[in-house]
Parts: C-alpha cells; structure tokens; sequence
C-alpha cells in the first residue's frame, strides 16, 4: 500500500552563503563563510553583532511587486525557493494541481512582521497598528502563498515544528506521495532572521561571537541566521516517465520527541538515537549503508557532544569511519529552514559525490571524536545519508537519502 | 488491510466549560460562552466580545505539577492533555510512553508570547530578556511543555492550517499510526485570546460589530451575521489503533473513517463562493471513507459568522449533498464558542462523537433568520436522533479547507 517511491527532481535555496542551487552548491564545497554582522536590525545594545542572512535578496527580483507587497518575508523566501525548485524540476505547464501539495517547516514563521507590529506598538500605542499586518503574519500564508503563486491546490501546510521543521515537512510530503495521496510536493522550509531568537540565545549564552565552529574544542555557539529551501519531491513514476534529472531518492525518516527538557537536550542523546534508527528502520537501510551525515551541528557545546555520542550509539565501531559534517559552520542556524538546506545539500552531496566541508575547524575535542571533514570539502562516493534535526522541546527529526541509480 | 483508528478519549478547555462533560452540557443546552472580554481593554474598539475562559485553573487540573514555565498557551495544551488521559481511563504512572505521540494544531499560540517578548527586550534592553519567555515564544514549545510533562517520545509536533489546523493534525496522526510511527496520539489544538490577533481581526473589519451599527453577536448562517467572534481553547482526542484500545478495554468514542483537504486559491482571493476547496476536501474525506453523502447523519459545521465563509460552505455542503441533504443535520457550534482557529476542528470532533454516542445533536444558537443565501438544515433547538456518522468541516481564511469523517462504532465498550 505504501510502496510508491519517492524521488528529489528540484532544488531552490535561499541561503547566506548564496541565493539559487549552483551558488549554494559551489560555496558549500568552497568552504565559503556566509555570517557577516548583521544589517536586519540593530545589535548594539547586544553582546553579539555577527549572523547569516540571504545577503542581496531582493524579492522584487523573482516576485510581482504586487505578490512581494502583499506578503511577509518567510512567505517570499517560500515562494522565491519553490519558484526556482519548479524551475529547476523542468515540470512547467505539467502540475497537476489537484495532485500537488505543500509542506513546510519553520520556527515561528512571520516573525518580522510580528516585530514591525511590536515597534508600532512600542512607539505610537496599538491603536496605530495597521491592519494590512493580519495580512501578512497568519503562519498558514506562507505555504498558501506558494500555491497560489505555483497554482497548486492539493494539501497545503506549515509545520512550525522548530529548528526540526524542514526535515517535519519533508517527511509528511514523503508520506503523502508514497500513500499516494499526492504526485508531487513541494517540500522544505522558511525563516526570516528574527531579532527575538537572536536575542534569546545571545541572553542564554549559546551564541558565538564572529563565527560558528561545531565540533571544535573551542565552539562558543550557534549562530542565528536565515534561510529557505524547498524541493521538488515527485514520485518515482512520474519523474520517470518525463525524464526527469533525479537528485536522490528519500528513503524514509525518523521523529522522536526527548521528552526530557523545553529547550536542552537528552543527556545522552536518546531522541536523537531514536530518530536515526527509526529513519534507518523506515528505509531498510542498515548501519553499513551510510557512508554520510549531515550534522545537526550547530556550534553549541550541548549539542554537538551529544549529537556525537548519539551518532556513536547507533554506529558502533563504524562510527569513527563516517564521514560526519556541519553546513552550518558556514551559513549558520537557519532555524525551521536549516533541516531542509541540509536536505538540499545531502541529495546534491549524494549526486555530485562531495561532501561539504565543516569549516572553522581548528582543535579536536575529545567529547567530539568523529571524522568532520575539517575545512575542505571531500570528494566521496557518498551512497546514502542520514541528515539530522534537534529541537526545542526535544524535537528530533532524521531523513534518510539514498543515491539514485 | 488498513489499520482502524478509533477515539478513545476527550480533553476540552473551552469558554463554555472545562471537560467533556461541562462542555457537552453547555453544547445541547445552548449555553453560550461568547461574553465582554476581560484579559485585555477592548474600551477603545466597538467589538468587545470574545471566547474567553474564564473558569479555568491550570493548577487543579495539573493537580502537584509544576506549572511554572508555561504560558497561558501551554497551559491550555497540557490541561486538555490531562483531561484527556483522565477521561480514557489511561494509567499514566509518569514512565516515558516510547510509542505515544502528540500532534497539535496550532497557527496564533505562540504569536502573544513573541510579541511580547520582543517588546519587551526592545523597550527595556537586552536585560530584561527572560529565558522562560524566550523559549515560551518559540512556537513548537506549546506543545513541548506537554511532550516533557507527560512522557510522550513518539514525536512532538505541530501543524498550522489555520482554522483547518488540528484536522490535519488528527490525520497525521491517523496516518501515523498506521505507519506504525505510533501506537497512541494524541491530537489536538490551541487558540489563545489576545490583543494583538484581536485589534488584526478587528481592523480588517472582520470581527462582529467591526463596522459600526451592526450587533456584535455570532450567528452561523443567520442573515444577521456580520463577522466572527474571537474565542481560545484546546481540546485533545485520543487516537489509538483498533486492536491495541480493544486489548485495554477501552471505552471508544467512533472512528476516524476518512479526511480530505485541498487548497482553493479562488476562496483565498475572495472573488467566488463557489467553495471549490472546501467541496473536494469533502468528496475526499467521503471517498477515503468509502462513504456516499446520503450515508452522512451529521454535518458539524465550520460555520463561523463570516459572512463570505458562512455563504461558501452552505454552496460547498449543497453541491456535495445535493438531494443527500434533506436527511443530514446540520449545526454550527461556533454560535457558541467562537472561532478558536486551530482549536476548532477538534472541538468540533469532541461534539460530533458525543453526538453519535448520545443521539443528541446541539443547537445552533441564534439561528433565528436565517439566510436565504444559506438554506442548509440548522436548528436553534437540539435534536435526538440514531447518528452512525459525521462529518466535520473546517474553512481557514487562507484558502485551506479540511473535512473529516466519522463512524460510531456498535456497542459502548470495545470487547478484547
């Protein structure tokens, strides 16, 4: 009932290393740093000044002024991104609206139109509020708005399901094309740079100051940023039978939920071990399979020595030989959109056989002892890839990607 | 063969009552809990009203759980938890539960917390930055508390679909238990009353008495609605396979038979009444469960008091129904609650299987006049009746449009 297979045939990113597949791509095996000080809103009142933003977006450029205007900036992050995985699918004029959905992640969605709102308030009072803002912030908009702009009007959802969410919704499209509810989703997630999360973790203390170094001895913590991706997810049959350039095939996913602590994580890592073996489960794929993971990797000290232990608890011994990297040493934590621009560089990581690098990397820890690929990206037959997600609340999301042959 | 899904027990907090049997109660007597709004100062609009919960106490509920890190938010998703484990008789020793899941629908709970955070760092300095409030801003954390409070480590999550949010969610969690993702999910959804969502609402004139001159009451179908009322809630229903409720001997509330969901871009413009969306999301939901529309008892609307959304369902309804229609009741139970967004789907389940189980359908208050644009089968009365299925429908503003079917199962209790 469940055994329609289901392929990746589109690419859009939105990222501070580059905007579109080709300069995302280059910069991840460049080793390009994206995290600059931040110009969305004033830092000087904080300890940090540094971040990642999609530097040089300009939605007038890929929108209507008319769509632009009337949308919030997660939304034409989401439709920028969809509207280049479309094109890069090659399936204009070929969508079958009725068997087409969209399903994305994010943190808190229309989070800077949340903030115009409060400095309105903070200045003149509520009773200035503009009522174009009840416009624009409902989280619904932003998939709602890529199907209206992509004439799609299949299932259409946002899962603001934290720093988990890319991976969340790349995993229910899965789940949709392979009951056959649907042909084609498209798939991913959106978040603007918000002041707030930039806040909270500067004030907690898990913020880096100019740079993010996971798994390095001397990582200070994350660093927030910005970013969205959507791809093309299509099933099997009908990617084949319009020819279509097949990316990776998505194999299967795991969720787990720590169920320990709101915000830190299981000591030990035990969501996390959960939602890699059940992404391993779900795809019939075994320990010997995987030849490469994409990091949650965030800088922070928490994670990445938990991520690393969790990694050796379901690897074993093979752990040390898999090849383990973090792209958020170079864009950052792009929040809900960070699992699914992960998922975006694993299938072409998979389809190019390179693995980007984790950059800034410069002294081992001993609680982080696995092969990082350190600065340099790495040419590597990569066959199949475990791409890992951990969030508030213990949220843990892991998607399986196998080579397409 | 396909897994049966069943509902094995209900948690409400809603304006008209806090637990099953408070809310059901209110439900057929008509009791409405849209009253003056007192957690913010609505003196300087001409909408006043809302759904708010005034009789609510987290710490009872929670009876000796710290409850100290939760916003109103989370408060609301864990008392609906709670509420819900009590009512399907779940022995919930605190052990970590590997195999049970939590699915919400939420769109507008986090969005107070963030504003209000936000404010306060930029008016008061980076300083005044408090952790609790920070992670209470993110929005999964809604859940989270619940997710940390009860054990539940199948996965935490949520879905925003606007008002059609928590039936998305109760399908995911369907389909998640058929993908032996689960054994047990809980699902649910949450609305919170605030100010900023209010004064949105309000100056898009999309609030009853918005405009001047117009009676700010809410009247589903009725020709004198003029907009919705705002409300807050949650409410949970359990979902459980089939085989695993039986072999606990579970009490079963009815079956999830079937869901459809599509997207109508006409209706996110406004310019049609068509109900396209909201049709095929029908047919889909009727189509899954293997249903024809004469095989529908029941119809819980999403009636909201819109005037745009009210005349699109009753189109949709009637073009699905056609002739079906004049052996299906219909009622809205938003005239008594409000429209509580991604709560609503979910209350209206809770309503639609006490219904089957009881044969009592609840009224649909202040249907007095109503709309000859409309003309679906309301009444301002309950009605009794035998019920085996209904059918819940959801239409969000955005264009996204869910519709839900269930099936009363025979007997009270399952036999193992």
């Amino acid at each position: 009932m469940f055994d329609r297979r289901v392929v990746i045939t589109g690419i859009g990113v939105l990222s501070p290393i580059g905007i579109g597949k080709e300069a995302f791509w280059q910069a991840l095996i460049e080793g390009k740093n994206g995290i600059r000080p931040v110009t969305a809103f004033d830092t000087s009142d904080y300890p940090c000044h540094y971040g990642g933003q999609v530097w040089d977006f300009d939605p007038n450029h890929y929108l209507s002024p008319q769509a632009a205007a009337r949308m919030g900036e997660a939304s034409q992050f989401a439709v920028t991104s969809a509207k280049m995985a479309l094109d890069d699918a090659g399936i204009e004029g070929r969508l079958d609206p009725e068997r087409t959905g969209v399903a994305l992640g994010s943190t808190n969605c229309e989070v800077r139109v949340i903030e115009k709102l409060g400095e309105i308030w903070n200045r003149e009072g509520y009773e200035q509020t503009d009522p174009e803002f009840i416009a624009k912030y409902p989280p619904q908009l932003i998939p709602a708005n890529v199907a209206i702009e992509l004439e799609v009007e299949g299932p259409v959802v946002i899962m603001p399901n934290a720093c988990a969410a890319g991976n969340w919704a790349i995993g229910c499209a899965f789940d949709l094309i392979r009951t056959g509810d649907v042909d084609v989703m498209f798939a991913g997630g959106s978040d603007p740079i918000s002041r707030s999360a930039y806040v909270g973790f500067s004030r907690t203390f898990a913020m880096a100051q100019e740079f993010c170094q996971p798994f390095d001895k001397n990582r200070k913590g994350m660093m927030v940023s910005e970013g969205a991706a959507v791809l093309v997810l299509e099933n099997l049959d009908n990617a084949r039978r319009r020819g279509a350039r097949i990316y990776a095939e998505i194999t299967g996913y795991g969720l787990s939920c720590d169920a320990y602590h709101i915000t830190g994580p299981h000591p030990e890592g035990k969501g996390a071990v959960r939602a890699m073996e059940t992404a391993l489960a779900s795809s019939g794929l075994s320990i010997d399979d995987v030849n490469y993971i994409s990091a949650h990797g965030t800088g922070t000290k928490a994670n990445d020595k938990v991520e690393t232990l969790a990694i050796k608890s379901v690897f074993g011994q093979r752990a040390k030989q898999i090849p383990v990297s973090s792209i958020k040493s170079m864009i950052g934590h792009t929040m809900g959109a960070a699992s699914a621009l992960e998922a975006a560089a694993s299938a072409l990581a998979l389809s190019e056989g390179i693995i980007p690098p984790t950059i800034n990397y410069s002294e081992p820890d001993p609680d982080c002892d696995l092969d990082y690929v350190p600065n340099v990206a790495r040419e590597h037959r990569v066959e199949a890839v475990l791409s890992n997600s951990f969030a508030f609340g213990g949220n843990c999301s892991v998607l399986a990607l196998r080579k397409w042959r | 063969m396909q897994k049966r899904i069943v509902i094995t027990g209900l948690g409400v907090v809603s304006p008209i009552g806090v637990g099953r049997d408070a809310f059901w109660s209110s439900l057929v007597n008509g009791k409405s809990g849209i009253k003056d709004i007192s957690v913010f100062d609505t003196s300087k609009m001409s909408s006043k009203k809302g759904g708010e919960i005034t009789d609510f106490d987290p710490v009872e509920i929670l009876d000796g759980i710290n409850i100290a890190a939760l916003d109103r938010t989370a408060q609301l998703v864990c008392s609906a938890v709670k509420l819900g484990i009590d009512d399907a008789g779940l022995d919930w020793s605190g052990t970590q539960k590997s195999k049970t899941g939590l699915l919400f629908g939420s769109s507008f709970g986090h969005t107070h917390t963030y504003s209000q955070f936000d404010r306060t760092h930029v008016s008061k300095g980076f300083l005044a930055a408090s952790a609790k409030d920070f992670a209470n801003s993110v929005a999964i954390t809604n859940v989270g508390h619940a997710s940390v409070m009860f054990g539940l480590e199948a996965f935490n999550g949520l879905v925003s679909m606007g008002q059609s949010s928590s039936l998305g969610a109760i399908n995911l969690g369907t389909s998640f238990i058929r993908l032996d993702r689960a054994d047990m999910v809980f699902v649910g959804g949450v609305e919170v009353l605030y100010l900023e969502n209010f004064l949105q609402f309000y100056l898009a004139d999309r609030l009853a008495s918005s405009r001047d001159g117009q009676p700010e009451m809410c009247a589903p179908f009725d020709r004198r609605r003029n907009g919705t009322i705002l409300a807050e809630g949650s409410a949970v229903a359990i979902l459980e396979e089939y085989e695993h409720a039986a072999a606990r001997g579970a009490k079963v509330y009815g079956e999830i038979l079937g869901y459809g969901t599509a997207f109508d871009p006409q209706f996110a413009s406004r310019q049609k009444t068509t109900g396209k969306g909201l049709a095929k999301a029908m047919r889909l939901a009727l189509n899954s469960a293997n249903l024809k529309p004469e095989e529908i008892d029941y119809i819980c609307a999403a009636g909201s008091s819109s005037t745009y959304e009210d005349e699109v369902e009753c189109s949709a309804i009637k073009e699905v129904f056609e002739s079906a229609l004049e052996n299906v009741r219909v009622s809205a139970i938003k005239s008594m609650i409000g429209e509580c967004f991604s709560a609503a789907g979910v209350m209206q389940l809770c309503t639609s299987a006490i219904a089957l189980n009881t044969g009592t359908i609840p009224p649909t208050v202040n249907y007095q006049d109503p709309d000859p644009n409309c003309g679906l089968p309301l009444s301002a009365e309950a009605q009794q009746g035998s019920f085996k299925t209904a059918m819940v429908n959801t239409l969000d503003d955005s264009g996204i449009a869910a519709s839900l079917v269930i099936g009363r199962t025979t007997g009270d209790r399952l036999v193992a």
